[in-house]
């Protein structure tokens, strides 16, 4: 199948429009998703009889004790639960795929005639698994300069050490920042140019290092606003009485919960906008 | 000492803690209002008697009193010393010979008994890169006509050619029972890279067992003399110690005892310390240090800690400014005048947590305390803690180690459970982990292998004694306290401390205090946790309920079973569907206990020990049953959140 993107008047409207109804489907996305990911250990939690005082008790006695006797079934539930993220994290990759397809259609991207979705598909998944095998790289590398510096710096004072172990670990998060921008970069170019996986990695590339400074900014501002609703949420939430029998509060813990979850979609929609005008924007 | 394979644990909690709350997908954002910890601390119960009939310094004996004068080599870390021991042969028996602990010379080669245990580097951790060691140049007394009685020491420890801890020193001549035996000693530490507890590391010095330190000798006429094992500790009798220390200018120092004189001169510092009936004597000199002094009741606290470590002092302080009075108020008063913490800078850790009389140090990241991990607190607490159960009670550690660390852990549960309630050991976004809570995962999980009161050589690995002896004693004093009411048990370690203050208790006296407080069928339930490895597992094995005819009542029967052989008595509760509770008592003597009641409202449940008295139960998942499917949906919906927020962060 080939595709000629039409070209969709790019209005702020039209781009709140999109953003709105792409936080909205990336969100329903997930609900169930993380759903069917968490029902292993949700379940495991219900064995026997220890109810909901298992994660709530003060003092943490059932739940130490869940954990001495009921490791073996705790340790059968991390499999299904880790498959299950996987495969949501394939499926996500398409939803999001589409999303960053979409809002450079609208945001006036150049309309080449397309190859295959098929080939489409192929090709992101072909850069999906090199972030994959790059993000695993970069965690070795990560653990292997954190364990060497914490070697080095034995005979140095506490705070000296957690300046050091704390810049380390700053400066390792930029390489995985960048990587993740490159390969939504680099999706975006496959999926709205028709690049092959090579030639959008160079066009990402070449993006990345023309808007840097825009894109470092977006990517801090909204990694902060993240931070602060999923701590505004958490702070809420603690003020809620959770183990009172009474569903009421349950209820607002839901609702806070489900719109947290709803904010962070469209953040992370908000940084796509951000990269589709800026891999337009060299090109234009 | 807080073994550092339990800090190391420690230190590893909170991130198990974490991990394991993320497994279980859960409360870590939920904090239930007015459950924080320092709300309400529980009131002390215990009263113990009027300072007036205490023991004090002043009545405890004077059998090994020292007076040093001991000279720093920053650059070589050697002390050089000299001075005089007297020594009372307080027996009933005359004295042929003396036993000296060379303690230092655990760090002498890889191949001392120390050193040689594979449980020294699961404790520590570390390796030894410097050896040092002790070296005695004479030791003579004028009563024997200044001869070197030390020629005639034996070359090592007995029966260990490797190892040279614990050396006898025959006497020309008898000491006869209350006579006084007058020695001159000069010696040489070499001090290690601090391995346990001392050494050196950069500047930093910390200075214990540095000295030729008479063993104590039973009123019998028994010598108790070991070689220096990696999991014991010390024994020795009190007495007076005046100890003039030499260290390079620049440095400041922490030591046993009060500072009665200071000066210096040119490039050298002197400080002269005396320290009243006690039984060590340490000290601390480092040219990092900064001093913070406050006062806390009649006790002067010196703290000695690195620059920028505020979390760490502040923690320290809120710790000690508690426990003080609070350890005071249950076990009598601490004697001193002063007291001395030491943090040890980080590159130093292995120092931290030890106590010596009137000088504990402490350890723990500063990174933690802000987070509401409460490791500085727990070291602190501890160390604490055995300015009661070691500086004044002063049992032998080897032979009996549970009296010195196992009351010890308990103290520092009773004092932390007061100050920061269910989240005494971790209180990190509305995650509460109590102290009884983690250290019970070790007693019952690991801890009743061994014999809890066997001497510390004979438990096969640190992480063993670790759980038996720290965790289990403290665990199976929680259960007793849980069972048969904490004011009792109060009573009786009230009677235990303050009866025995400088005075060697054993553990029949430990007993014969509970037994007096807080009643035979404890002293004996205590006896089984401690001697005879006594467990016990109550379980519901039966329960069924049903409608009696027309009239709307129901009855229920519910079978509960105990395993093992302790027998404690338990509540046995049975819920109703309308909230409503029914309790039962059961003494916990039969094998079986089966309730039979008739209720209006539907039973919805029945739990075995609802208030949680027992901690030695082998097994509380098994304790209660119920009839209805119970709720999960909280937990249920903090485990879809928290994917969902696994799958932004890591979602593509």
């Amino acid at each position: 199948m080939t595709g000629h993107p039409t070209l969709l008047p790019s209005t702020a409207r039209t781009t709140f429009r999109a953003w709105l109804g792409c936080s909205l489907l990336l969100w329903a996305a997930r609900l169930p998703l993380a759903w069917a990911a968490s029902r292993p250990l949700a379940l495991v939690v219900g064995v026997g009889d220890g109810d909901d005082r298992l994660l709530f008790e003060p003092g943490a006695l059932f739940l130490l004790e869940v954990l001495r006797l009921r490791v073996d079934l705790l340790a059968r539930a991390i499999a299904p639960t880790l498959l299950l993220l996987i495969g949501s994290w394939v499926l996500l990759l398409a939803v999001t795929s589409s999303i960053l397809a979409w809002l450079a259609r609208i945001q006036g991207a150049p309309a080449p005639r397309l190859p295959s979705l098929r080939q489409r598909a192929q090709r992101v998944a072909v850069l999906a698994g090199g972030a994959g095998a790059a993000t695993v790289a970069l965690g070795a590398v990560t653990a292997t300069l954190l364990g060497a510096t914490a070697t080095a710096v034995q005979d140095v004072t506490e705070p000296t050490r957690d300046v050091l172990l704390l810049g380390v670990l700053g400066a390792s998060l930029l390489p995985f920042a960048t990587l993740g921008a490159l390969f939504d970069l680099a999706r975006i170019h496959v999926l709205a140019s028709g690049d092959d996986a090579l030639g959008a990695l160079r066009h990402a590339w070449a993006t990345f290092t023309a808007r840097l400074g825009r894109l470092v900014v977006a990517r801090a501002a909204i990694a902060a606003a993240s931070l602060a609703v999923v701590a505004g949420a958490g702070a809420f939430v603690a003020t809620q009485p959770v183990t009172s029998p009474e569903t009421g509060p349950l209820v607002v813990v839901v609702i806070v919960h489900r719109a947290a979850g709803l904010l962070l979609a469209a953040l992370q929609v908000a940084w796509f906008v951000v990269l589709v005008r800026s891999a337009r924007a060299p090109q234009a | 000492m807080l073994p550092r394979l339990r800090t190391r644990a420690v230190q590893t909690a909170p991130v198990m803690a974490l991990v394991t709350a993320a497994l279980a997908v859960g409360a870590c954002l939920d904090a239930t209002p007015g459950s924080s910890a320092a709300s309400s601390p529980p009131a002390v119960a215990a009263t113990p008697r009027a300072d007036t009939t205490l023991r004090g310094p002043a009545d405890a004996p004077r059998v090994a009193s020292y007076r040093l004068t001991a000279s720093l080599d920053a650059v070589e870390h050697r002390v050089t010393a000299r001075g005089t021991i007297r020594w009372l042969n307080a027996s009933r028996v005359p004295a042929e010979e003396l036993y000296l602990h060379l303690y230092l010379n655990a760090f002498s080669s890889e191949r001392t008994l120390f050193l040689r245990s594979p449980s020294y580097r699961s404790r520590s951790g570390a390796t030894l890169r410097t050896p040092g060691g002790l070296t005695v140049q004479r030791l003579s007394s004028p009563s024997h006509g200044g001869v070197d009685l030390w020629e005639d020491a034996a070359p090592h420890s007995p029966g260990d050619p490797e190892d040279t801890t614990d050396i006898r020193v025959p006497l020309p001549a008898p000491v006869p029972p209350g006579e006084t035996l007058e020695l001159e000693v000069e010696f040489t530490a070499q001090l290690p890279s601090i391995v346990e507890r001392t050494g050196f590391a950069g500047s930093f010095h910390m200075v214990g067992q540095w000295f030729p330190k008479l063993a104590r000798r039973e009123p019998d006429g028994r010598w108790a003399h070991f070689a220096f094992h990696p999991h014991a500790e010390f024994y020795a009798d009190f007495g007076d110690y005046d100890v003039t220390l030499e260290v390079p200018a620049g440095f400041v120092v922490g030591a046993t005892g009060q500072r009665i004189e200071q000066r210096v001169t040119g490039e050298r510092r002197t400080e002269r310390y005396r320290a009243e009936a006690v039984h060590d004597f340490a000290w601390a000199a480092w040219d990092g240090f900064e001093v913070e002094e406050r006062t806390v009741g009649a006790t002067k606290i010196t703290l000695l800690a690195p620059p920028h470590t505020a979390p760490a002092r502040a923690a320290t302080w809120e710790s000690l400014e508690h426990a003080l009075p609070y350890l005071g108020a249950l076990y009598g008063p601490y004697p001193h005048p002063t007291l001395t913490v030491v943090h040890p800078p980080s590159f130093a850790a292995g120092a931290g947590g030890m106590e010596y009389p009137t000088l504990i140090t402490t350890g723990g990241s500063s990174r933690w305390p802000p987070l509401g991990v409460r490791l500085i607190e727990q070291v602190t607490v501890h160390e604490l803690a055995h300015q009661w159960f070691q500086g004044m009670l002063a049992s032998n550690e080897a032979a009996s180690p549970f009296l010195d660390e196992g009351l010890t852990s308990y103290a520092e549960w009773r004092a932390l459970r007061a100050l920061f309630g269910a989240g005494s050991l971790i209180d990190l976004w509305g995650l509460q982990v109590s102290l009884e809570a983690a250290g019970r995962v070790a007693a019952v999980g690991h801890g009743q292998d061994e014999i809890i009161a066997s001497p510390a050589h004979a438990f096969p690995s640190m992480r063993s004694l670790a759980a038996h002896v720290y965790s289990g004693t403290a665990t199976a004093l929680s259960t007793i306290a849980g069972v048969y009411g904490q004011a009792r048990l109060d009573a009786a370690l009230s009677d235990y401390a303050t009866t025995h203050r400088f005075a060697h208790p054993v553990p029949d006296d430990l007993l014969a205090s509970v037994a007096r407080h807080v009643g035979p069928g404890a002293a004996s339930a205590l006896r089984g946790m401690l001697f005879e490895r006594a467990t016990v597992d109550y379980r519901v094995a039966e329960l069924t309920s049903a409608p009696q005819g027309e009239d709307g009542g129901w009855r229920s029967r519910a079978v509960i079973a105990r395993g093992g052989t302790l027998q404690l008595p338990v509540t046995v509760r049975l819920e109703l569907i309308d909230g409503q509770r029914i309790d039962r008592r059961w003494s916990g003597v039969e094998p079986v206990f089966v309730v039979e009641q008739e209720h209006e409202a539907p039973l919805a449940r029945v739990v075995v020990d609802p208030e949680q008295a027992v901690l030695w139960d082998r097994d509380l998942l098994n304790n209660s049953r119920s009839l209805e499917r119970q709720s999960t949906l909280r937990s249920s919906e903090r485990a879809w959140y928290w994917a969902e927020l696994l799958l932004h962060l890591l979602g593509p």
